[in-house]
């Protein structure tokens, strides 16, 4: 009796203190600009959504411009404030930033998507199974080298351009891209050209050409805006592009972009933001790193654009037919960290 | 110092108009200008954190500042300060993390080795273009800029290519081990011992200016090039400028990577060398000046990240208040009629 | 008719507590050529700069035709057609003469366009009426300082110039040159132009002047026709005091050196090539001599000029001091003990005039101080006082250089060069820029060094002063020597200047 009564006092003290808790404050740190990037617009919209449904909890938004040697003042800044009770960023560089920034302010909790760090007390990180994703359109472009859509001869030939090389890239989207092809269309060749910044199309397009030219069917960028210099390129030789995060490069090049693997970042960061909000900072998803993939929802590959209905019942069959394999788990690409 | 004041007085005009656009910016740019404006002014002092952010962020500056009143008063125009702090952070880099794996060695020793390294590294890139004056008349105004261009770009190439910490998404090299490091003074603040050395730069550049016969004949050759040679200066005087110069902007690289950052990372001079120049110019590339001109820069800085923090002004109001602060003192001081050196030097009566 | 007028002048610097002018008054009728002359400092060139509009006085007006001038306008001034015509240039160097007359009021075609064909047009015909020696088509950067005064002149009137004032018009032209700019003011006087000549030389203003202002310590003396004035009378009313030595500057400075020394040369100079394709000139000077050397302008003077101070290397030939080459001698070591040497160009090269009279006179012995005098500078104002006293400079130690009139800057570079007997003296126009007095002093001092062993180079363009002051003489024509010999009556100032225009080999 005496035990039960003290846990219900203690219960409802904690409740109580629990409803005397300050309103959370989020602060989203954008590591770069808002406008302009898609993933990002999903973080925040996210992040705001979550926040308008925890009663009082309010929302800011810290832009952190592109020089990243800036981000980790700017972060201990936000941290230093002592207002904000959860920082939410998305990008793979952040994690380490704040894992220095949480060592100085132990009563911050992070939430960094597209990321991995396990084990540090403050931070949470989900990781995108980057494998499944890059697999989907790495089929997709077996697909195009084998011939099976209309108006491509087979050239067995793909390739991949990227900004710059980086860990997920390397460790993720390139094997992912590699495994697809290769089930869609065994034995194609793959090169992959290395552009050096994440703006500079016109670089891009000359890469590009190089590329078709040598035979590439189709072409994956992973390089920001400079992506729009290899959709022109498409465009002029009449060969494809697959993109890679949101959908929205269908709107670009229709007929010339013909699958889009996005990432379902808004549902992540809400659902996220969402339970952290509600656990509090003692909630046991702090110093857990997790993956997750098309199976979870949150990798997908967009097919309900004209763009990809127009291409041949037999090609959208077998690439359905992957999505599906991986979203029931008959397929399964697991990634481990980062 | 009646002097002095003369030479104070635009000088706090200018600095006092940017502060009452920064009011103005604030009150029509801001749904809350009060919480806006409060931030800005007083969010660098309102806390022991930010205002140690403050002089940490102050400290880099003053010394890049101080290069460039040497390379003035020297009458030459070294506007390479932000490569040679560029090559300083590659260079600081580089020697902290080959000593600081070293057994054995005391951290200080480490430090001062790594800082001396980006003191070197500046001054050879700074040299370069006092020799090719020298020897081919190419002016050090024009040739310093090109090589701190090159610089740059060749840094931020070595950071994120082969030199890359493979580990990490950051474009940056390795972090460095905590015995190699510039030690903080007050966690969790980033103020570590940079301030303190850059005030003791600052001490031993106004004292090398003013009380030393160098300094005396640096300022005579600055003042008239060719008088210089005919009293019998070495020719090498103006190399001497240049390799103190970019020594300074060096050693602010070398800030930047033992500091809080504890690593070299791409674009990490973010426009010190640049902001330097300005604190230069303003100060009247007196030495003396230069520490408050920097902290007044460090703070428009802390003071608009704060406000973008807690408020909802952007972060790039400082760079338009620096320019501003900076327009209206060359302005003013070019437009009073001055002898043409009292905006670098100053008038030649302050001897 | 009166054209200027001029009363209760009255200026004061605050910066150097000088009070320049103090109530001075002055009036120019149309046709009148009027002096102002006075000693180094009495205030002339405050004056000039007053009646231009450049210096705003104090107190006391400008008339015009008997209309006020506003009181620091440059612009009004100009207006009212008061040409001025400073001591140093200040045309553009890159521009033509026509261009640089053209500059400010622009001839436009169709109202818009600036007409370089109209510049020339208007140019040629201002050289024509008046016969400048001037080609409206020569850049500025390519004339010798005889046509940029010409040209200077030609711009004030270009500029509806009725009065014309010169500050020292004369002081870097030859003697032929003079001549010929006084030609040519008398023309431009008697087409109806007043002008104001400030000026020390007291035989020009005989020559020229119908009138004499004399303004000594900021006030006038004396007003007097140029007719029955004589030399000497003039000269004791511009002395401030009587104690300076009134004699001719130069015969007495002759005097004391007469017997010059034998020996070993301390200054020699073997095979230098001073023109491309002139024969390569010697010389030698011994210490105790003083060698005199002379040529019109453009003729290689500068050129050994440079050669001899070592700031030039010369590519054929070589410069020995003490019978080392020059160019093995550090530059320091030479300068603060071995040569002393007074560019003739005193502005840039001779002076850092944005620096101290202090950091000026002590540029040689710099090495003399600790940390404690750059950092407090009693010591050094000291050292700076004691240095300026044997030519009587008047500046106060922490006055800047370029506030200095153009005599006492020329005080502060000998005061500086001549501080010491080293083994060589360099001395290009020593003398330009002095009243009489203070040449009779510097002349003095230079003969007292070379009395206690210096070798002395003297380099200048006035026959007068060659001869007056050297035990040996040279006259340089196109480069090479036209004569060379011992001054003791043998070469006359018209023998030498025969030498100097190629007359006789």
């Amino acid at each position: 009796m005496h035990r039960i009564a003290t846990s219900f006092i203690s219960l409802s003290l904690a409740s109580m203190l629990s409803f005397a808790a300050p309103a959370p404050k989020v602060c989203v740190f954008v590591p770069g600009v808002v406008s302009g990037s898609p993933v990002y617009e999903q973080l925040v919209a996210g992040a705001r959504r979550a926040a308008s449904e925890i009663p009082g909890a309010t929302l800011k938004v810290v832009e952190g411009g592109f020089n990243q040697a800036e981000w980790l003042g700017k972060i201990s800044s936000l941290a230093a404030t002592g207002e904000f009770s959860l920082i939410v960023s998305s990008n793979p560089a952040i994690p380490e930033l704040c894992a220095e920034v949480a060592g100085s302010f132990p009563e911050v909790r992070f939430f960094i998507a597209d990321s991995w760090l396990p084990g540090n007390k403050s931070i949470h990180t989900v990781l995108y199974n980057q494998l499944e994703q890059g697999y989907l359109v790495g089929f997709m472009a077996g697909l195009a080298s084998s011939g099976r859509l209309a108006g491509g001869a087979a050239s067995h030939k793909a390739g991949l351009i990227v900004a710059q090389h980086y860990p997920s890239f390397d460790k993720l989207i390139a094997p992912g891209f590699e495994r697809g092809l290769e089930a869609a269309d065994p034995g194609a060749a793959l090169e992959t050209r290395v552009l050096g910044n994440w703006y500079d199309a016109t670089k891009a397009s000359e890469l590009a050409n190089g590329l078709f030219d040598w035979g590439a069917a189709a072409i994956l960028p992973i390089a920001g805006g400079a992506g729009q210099g290899v959709v022109s390129a498409a465009t002029s030789k009449g060969r494809f592009v697959l993109w890679f995060d949101d959908d929205s490069g269908y709107r670009l090049a229709p007929g010339t972009v013909i699958g889009c693997a996005v990432l379902r970042q808004d549902k992540l960061v809400y659902e996220r933001v969402k339970a952290l909000l509600a656990q509090g900072p003692a909630s046991t998803l702090y110093g857990s790193a997790v993956v997750v993939g098309v199976r979870d929802g949150y990798v997908d590959f967009a097919s309900g654009d004209p763009s990809y209905l127009g291409l041949p019942a037999a090609a959208r069959a077998a690439m359905d037919g992957q999505v599906a394999r991986l979203k029931s788990g008959a397929l399964v690409l697991p990634v481990a960290g980062l | 110092m009646s002097m002095n004041w003369e030479r104070a007085r635009p000088r706090i005009h200018a600095l006092g108009a940017a502060l009452l656009l920064a009011l103005l910016y604030a009150l029509l740019a801001s749904s809350d200008p009060r919480a806006a404006l409060s931030a800005f002014f007083l969010g660098p002092f309102a806390s022991a954190y930010t205002f140690c952010a403050l002089l940490e962020s102050s400290a880099p500056l003053l010394a890049c500042a101080l290069g460039a009143c040497i390379a003035f008063r020297a009458g030459a125009f070294n506007l390479g300060g932000e490569g040679q702090a560029s090559v300083g952070t590659l260079a600081a880099a580089l020697v902290a993390s080959a000593l600081g794996g070293a057994a054995g060695l005391p951290p200080a020793l480490v430090v001062a080795a790594s800082m001396l390294a980006a003191a070197a590294a500046g001054s050879c890139l700074a040299l370069l273009s006092a020799e090719a004056e020298r020897r081919t008349g190419a002016q050090v105004m024009l040739t310093s800029f090109l090589l701190a261009q090159a610089a740059i770009i060749a840094v931020d190439w070595a950071i994120g290519g082969p030199l890359r910490d493979s580990s990490s998404n950051l474009l940056a090299m390795p972090p460095l081990s905590e015995g190699a490091r510039l030690s903080l003074i007050a966690p969790p603040s980033p103020l570590s011992l940079a301030f303190p050395a850059s005030l003791a730069l600052a001490a031993c550049t106004v004292f090398f200016t003013k009380a030393t016969r160098l300094g005396s004949e640096i300022r005579l050759r600055g003042k008239n090039p060719e008088f210089a040679l005919t009293i019998g200066l070495s020719p090498r005087l103006g190399d001497l400028a240049m390799c103190l110069s970019g020594g300074l902007a060096g050693v602010a690289g070398s800030f930047l990577v033992l500091g809080q950052a504890g690593r070299a990372v791409k674009g990490m001079t973010g426009g010190v060398g640049w902001n330097g120049l300005a604190v230069a110019l303003i100060a009247g590339s007196d030495g003396l000046w230069a520490l408050p001109a920097a902290l007044f820069f460090a703070w428009l800085d802390a003071g608009s990240r704060q406000s973008s923090i807690l408020a909802d002004l952007s972060p790039d109001a400082s760079s338009v208040l620096k320019a501003v602060a900076l327009f209206l003192i060359t302005a003013k001081i070019a437009g009073s009629g001055k002898p043409r050196g009292s905006l670098l030097g100053g008038t030649g009566a302050a001897t | 008719m009166e054209l200027l007028s001029a009363s209760g002048i009255r200026k004061y610097y605050r910066d150097t507590l000088t009070l320049a002018n103090d109530g001075v008054f002055l009036s120019l009728i149309e046709g009148e050529t009027r002096a102002v002359v006075g000693e180094n400092g009495a205030g002339k060139s405050t004056l000039a700069r007053v009646l231009a509009g450049l210096v705003h006085q104090d107190s006391g007006e400008v008339r015009v035709r008997g209309r006020r001038v506003r009181p620091g306008s440059v612009r009004e001034a100009e207006a009212a057609g008061i040409g001025f015509v400073p001591q140093s240039s200040l045309l553009a160097e890159g521009l033509t003469v026509a261009e640089n007359l053209a500059l400010g009021r622009e001839p436009r075609s169709l109202g818009l366009f600036v007409s370089r064909r109209k510049a020339y047009v208007e140019t040629a015909m201002l050289v024509e009426r008046f016969g400048f020696r001037l080609d409206p088509d020569s850049l500025v950067s390519s004339l010798t300082a005889a046509e940029r005064r010409h040209a200077e002149i030609a711009r004030a009137l270009a500029r509806g110039g009725e009065i014309l004032i010169l500050d020292e018009p004369t002081s870097i032209l030859s003697e032929s040159e003079s001549a010929k700019l006084f030609e040519l003011l008398s023309r431009l006087s008697s087409a109806g132009k007043a002008i104001l000549l400030i000026t020390h030389r007291l035989s020009e203003v005989l020559k020229i002047a119908d009138s004499v202002t004399v303004l000594r310590d900021g006030r006038v003396i004396a007003e007097v026709p140029a007719d029955g004035a004589d030399e000497a009378e003039l000269s004791s009313l511009m002395a401030r005091g009587a104690t300076r030595p009134r004699t001719s500057a130069l015969s007495l400075a002759a005097a004391a050196g007469m017997g010059a020394c034998a020996g070993p040369p301390a200054l020699e100079i073997r095979g230098l090539r001073l023109a491309a394709g002139a024969r390569p000139i010697n010389l030698s000077v011994s210490p105790g001599e003083v060698l005199a050397v002379t040529a019109l302008a453009g003729n290689g003077l500068g050129r050994l000029e440079d050669f001899a101070s070592g700031l030039r290397t010369p590519d054929e030939g070589e410069v020995l001091v003490g019978g080392a080459s020059l160019s093995s001698i550090p530059r320091d070591r030479l300068r603060s003990e071995l040569m002393g040497y007074a560019p003739a160009d005193r502005e840039r090269r001779g002076l850092c005039l944005p620096a101290t009279a202090r950091d000026n006179l002590l540029a040689l012995r710099r090495r003399e101080f600790r940390a404690r005098d750059w950092i407090g500078g009693r010591r050094r104002d000291e050292a700076a006082r004691e240095a300026a006293a044997p030519l009587s400079l008047e500046a106060k130690p922490r006055q800047v250089a370029a506030s200095l009139s153009g005599g006492n800057r020329q005080r502060l570079l000998l005061a500086r060069e001549l501080d010491r007997p080293r083994a060589v003296l360099v001395l290009a126009e020593p003398l330009q820029g002095l009243d009489l007095a203070t040449q009779a002093e510097a002349a003095l001092l230079i003969r007292e060094l070379a009395a206690k062993g210096s070798a002395v180079l003297l380099l200048v363009s006035s026959i007068e002063e060659a001869l007056g002051s050297a035990d040996r003489v040279m006259a340089l024509y196109r480069g090479e020597t036209a004569f060379e010999g011992a001054n003791e009556g043998s070469p006359t100032a018209a023998s030498l200047l025969a030498a100097m225009t190629g007359a006789v080999a």
